[in-house]
């Protein structure tokens, strides 16, 4: 009789926990929950229906359903655009990961504070405005620039060089803006490597060459996905560089969605164009995740 | 004994303002399986990768079978190491892992596949090949990290603490394992640990380090009964040790005088003179006790309390000055109750008359040292 009157009361205290661990759960999630809801999926459906509606005069949505938008897309003049941005988000990709692993490595070996100094040093075109860094490099690669200046005095070349408004100034902007997302995770990465595999490697007569190619690279490609990730996704919709470096001639899909929206004022398209991207973006995350890439490292 | 395989000539090791050996001279022997032993932070583990290529000496010369390889990569040295935390890759299975060696030393694929197969074998391990890293005990991958290492038939397998990680019975069980190996394939073993019954146990010879300095090397036998310093008295086993002055030296041996009152002890020392500052080291489980003073002793403590642990019986006695001494029986019924007065005394053979090292005189260390090596093949000798 004893026990049974016992057990109900860790019971109820129990239940009491519960319904604290509840309501604290409720206050802590709540906001976020709210928040995301407000602004991250309800536009995401409002855009996703909005991409299936045509286009009124004085683009004005006319709510009538249609697929014109998307048969739109892959008509050569728009499709020429997405080609063109992922050429341009591909190239600029291979060449942060490229010049950025060598720097992660080099940064990872380094003693902690020369390592944080280096870090804030390669933080600093996140910090800055996007657009003083833009109109910077136009300085630099003009006609009459920095660059062009320096080299004519110096004999090196007799006529400036065209580097502006080409694919050439808008992948060394793109690869000035994109170099952080790329360095951090591959630096975290290699940062996490455990050096006796190094040495493990080179104990059983391995060379530098050797041990690189078998050990540390296959050990740090999940640092490298996600670098590949976190700078081709945004690199396919960021606008800003090919609209001021490259002078109009090349467009990406985040200048031609930014056009829809404010200059041809067509916004079921553009909202079609933005859900293209999404689509693509969203399938390469899975990508990410199916070859064994952890969320949590993209930030 | 054979020739040595590996030896090390005034080797000096400094990490910035860090001397972290000092003058280290070490004849390896070939298919000995030598210890280096000491606590953390002695060099034990710098030496070993001053071996292995991993730390490059400050001076001083390595070789290994007569050749200099003190300037040479990790790669181009026939030396392979297990380490600390076996370091499998991660990225491979167990056979891959095991085969690395042999691939990058481009021996034939069949040829490859048959002594990882005899190799997996031998550490039982025998159809692991196809496991993943991830998927393997602790044991089995300290297992995998010795095969990976023997199979490339090195000169000198160099072992870092490589049981640390293990709980007891595994550890106990797999320092049986790695001296039947070694007897096995007839490869020379260096060993570092800081656990001393491990040392005792798994060694052929011991090397005691303490601060960067060689301070005994020989056989485990002559390690425990003979240390050759205070350190080693203190650090293999347990010792009361006492600081005393030398009163006198005749046949029956060396009169000294503590503290605490006199005693008589032994030492392999020849240089010892009357006035020298010495340590007298006794160990627990040889010291006797008696109600009247005996000859030549006149230390006399208060007993403070008796434990029983199991196999023995542990005794606290307060020497006159203060010192904790401590004194192990294997029957209770020798005990005598706390508050008593005893005279403590031994057969002189027990008491170590150790010279005291002086830390800062870097060259008195040389001197103690050298003394060891010529010892140390007559011990080889005895033994």
């Amino acid at each position: 009789m004893k026990k049974k009157d016992m057990q109900p009361k860790p019971k109820a205290r129990r239940d009491k926990k519960t319904a604290k661990a509840r309501l604290a759960s409720i206050v802590m999630n709540g906001p976020i929950t709210i928040w995301s809801i407000l602004f991250i999926i309800v536009p995401v459906i409002i855009l996703a229906v909005m991409s299936f509606m045509s286009k009124g005069p004085l683009g004005i949505v006319v709510y009538k359903p249609t697929l014109e938008n998307y048969r739109n897309i892959f008509s050569s003049m728009y499709f020429n655009v997405i080609k063109e941005s992922l050429i341009i988000a591909f190239w600029t990709t291979v060449l942060t990961i490229l010049i950025g692993y060598p720097f992660a490595a080099i940064m990872a070996k380094m003693k902690a504070k020369t390592s944080s100094l280096f870090m804030i040093l390669l933080m600093i075109p996140m910090w800055v405005s996007g657009l003083v860094i833009i109109y910077s490099f136009v300085i630099l690669f003009n006609q009459s620039g920095i660059l062009n200046t320096i080299l004519m005095k110096i004999g090196l070349i007799s006529k400036p060089l065209n580097m502006l408004y080409n694919h050439f100034s808008v992948t060394v902007g793109m690869l000035y803006m994109f170099m952080p997302f790329s360095v951090l995770p591959m630096y975290s990465s290699i940062e996490k490597l455990d050096p006796a595999l190094i040495e493990a490697s080179k104990d059983l007569g391995a060379g530098p060459v050797r041990t690189f190619f078998k050990v540390q690279l296959p050990l740090t490609a999940p640092g490298i996905f996600a670098a590949v990730l976190l700078t081709f996704i945004p690199c396919i919709g960021y606008y800003m560089v090919t609209d001021m470096l490259g002078g109009g001639t090349n467009m990406m899909i985040g200048n031609l969605i930014y056009r829809q929206f404010t200059i041809s004022r067509n916004w079921p398209f553009g909202a079609a164009l933005a859900m293209v991207l999404a689509i693509v973006i969203l399938l390469m995350v899975w990508i990410y995740k199916k070859v064994g890439g952890n969320l949590d490292d993209l930030g | 004994m054979a020739k040595p395989i590996v030896s090390m000539i005034n080797v000096e090791k400094w990490y910035g303002r860090n001397h972290v050996i000092k003058n280290c001279n070490l004849n390896i022997m070939e298919g000995e399986f030598l210890t280096l032993l000491g606590p953390s932070g002695c060099g034990k583990t710098t030496t070993l990768r001053m071996i292995s290529g991993f730390e490059l000496p400050t001076s001083g010369i390595i070789r290994v079978e007569g050749e200099s390889v003190e300037k040479k990569e990790p790669y181009e040295r026939d030396v392979n190491t297990v380490f600390q935390n076996y370091a499998l890759f991660p990225n491979m299975n167990v056979f891959d892992n095991v085969a690395y060696g042999l691939k990058v030393k481009k021996v034939p694929k069949d040829e490859i596949a048959e002594r990882v197969d005899k190799m997996l074998k031998l550490v039982q391990l025998d159809g692991f090949g196809k496991r993943r890293i991830n998927q393997m005990s602790g044991g089995q991958k300290q297992r995998v990290a010795i095969a990976r290492a023997l199979i490339n038939r090195p000169k000198v397998l160099l072992l870092d603490e490589p049981l640390g990680a293990l709980d007891l019975k595994l550890r106990k069980q797999m320092q049986i394992e790695l001296k039947r190996l070694q007897r096995k394939l007839g490869i020379t073993f260096v060993y570092v640990t800081h656990d001393q019954e491990e040392a005792l146990t798994m060694s052929d010879r011991i090397a005691v380090i303490n601060e960067g300095v060689i301070d005994q090397i020989d056989v485990p036998q002559k390690i425990y009964n003979h240390p050759a310093t205070r350190f080693v008295a203190g650090f293999i086993g347990e010792s009361n040790i006492l600081d005393a002055v030398v009163l006198g030296k005749n046949d029956t041996g060396i009169q000294v005088g503590t503290e605490a009152g006199n005693a008589i002890g032994v030492s392999d020392d020849e240089t010892i003179e009357t006035g020298d500052a010495v340590s007298i080291a006794v160990r627990p489980e040889d010291t006797l006790f008696s109600k009247e003073r005996q000859p030549g002793f006149s230390i006399r403590g208060v007993v403070k309390d008796h434990v029983f642990v199991g196999n023995l019986v542990k005794m606290m006695v307060i020497l006159n000055d203060g010192t904790e001494f401590k004194i192990n029986r294997f029957n209770e019924d020798d005990m005598i109750e706390p508050g008593q007065v005893i005279y403590l005394y031994w057969e002189k053979e027990k008491g170590k008359v150790l010279k005291t090292r002086s830390l800062v005189n870097t060259d008195s260390h040389r001197d103690i040292k050298g003394g060891d090596e010529d010892e140390e093949e007559g011990y080889a000798a005895e033994a």
